[in-house]
């Protein structure tokens, strides 16, 4: 063989493992995906903390109406997201007080929200309005019983106030 | 018979070609990237952190192994796996976050990414091993979901890569 085509084939061998190199040389990299969901309803939650104490009337002085009772050791609190002025929170008795005597409430509001004293009667009454998207705790619940003297006596009337968090429109 | 001067003519042609292989990238790797499983949550009054008057907590956390990566084929080179997040539709307040919950198996190492990560639309290094790793676990964590964020669907896709 002669010097000049060993060293052809030198060089021809060289060449082939260069190429190889050079060909391999693109970075191979692997690729994929996740997907993270997550959903949330619109939600509207209230809890009552409990119920209020006997309310007793006293009898009056003569020539007097009886003294209004009132009791605000109850509280309510609320969850809603249904946005700005969305919910309004309402009340109800399960039947009209007897002739005489009154019970109403005042339901103090989430912030954002307005409140005003309510006479409760079976047909129910806005308590609060204009709630937008709240969460909070122990707001307070304070009623207040006023008899006259039209009232008819009576040892014990056990009363069931009904809160519902409505749609405000 | 002519004179031949071996060396000098092949050195001469050589030298370029060793430059040049000197200068070709090393040899690449071609690992595969598996993954298996996503996480979709479904949240209710449930999920109130203290019930009616409370917000959600928080954060919530799929379970340790909610998905799973293998990095195979890998030729027992040394890889790094990149994670960015793509397609997001999060309410602003709200952050998605991934981390490494286990090792996985297998005749390689790994390490990094124990603690979360929180990916953005750039590129971030998760984790790197050396060698095939099957069933390395994934972690998810979602942050700053409120009651004062609009109820509806949400979520994002994170994307991966080895290399």
């Amino acid at each position: 063989m002669s010097m000049n085509t060993s060293t052809r084939i030198r060089i021809s061998a060289l060449t082939t493992a260069m190429t190889m190199v050079l060909s391999a040389g693109a970075m191979a990299a692997s690729t994929g995906d996740q997907t993270v969901t997550y959903t949330v309803p619109e939600m509207a939650d209230i809890v009552i903390s409990g119920s209020p104490g006997a309310m007793t009337i006293t009898a009056p002085a003569a020539g007097a109406d009886p003294a209004p009772v009132t009791d605000a050791t109850t509280s309510w609190s609320v969850t809603s997201n249904a946005g700005t002025d969305a919910k309004k929170l309402t009340a109800a008795l399960d039947a009209d007080m007897a002739t005489g005597l009154t019970l109403k409430v005042t339901v103090t509001a989430p912030d954002g929200a307005a409140s005003s004293q309510q006479t409760l009667t079976a047909a129910g009454v806005d308590v609060v309005t204009g709630i937008d998207s709240v969460s909070e705790t122990g707001l307070g619940i304070e009623y207040e019983l006023t008899a006259t003297v039209e009232a008819a006596a009576a040892t014990s009337v056990e009363k069931t106030v009904t809160f519902t968090l409505v749609d405000a429109i | 018979m002519p004179q031949s001067h071996p060396s000098r003519p092949v050195f001469k042609r050589l030298c370029p070609a060793l430059l040049l292989a000197a200068m070709a990238p090393a040899a690449a790797l071609a690992a595969d990237l598996t993954l298996l499983g996503d996480w979709s949550k479904a949240l209710g009054t449930q999920d109130l952190s203290g019930g009616a008057g409370t917000d959600f907590p928080a954060a919530f956390e799929s379970s340790a192994t909610q998905a799973t990566i293998d990095v195979t084929n890998t030729g027992g080179a040394a890889w790094t796996l990149w994670v960015r997040q793509d397609q997001a539709m999060l309410p602003p307040a709200v952050g998605l976050s991934v981390r490494r919950s286990s090792d996985g198996s297998g005749q390689g190492s790994i390490s990094g990414g124990s603690a979360y990560l929180t990916p953005d639309f750039q590129e971030q290094i998760l984790c790197s091993g050396v060698g095939d790793r099957s069933g390395i676990g994934l972690q998810f964590r979602l942050s700053g979901i409120s009651i004062s964020q609009p109820p509806g669907s949400f979520g994002a896709t994170l994307g991966y890569r080895v290399d």
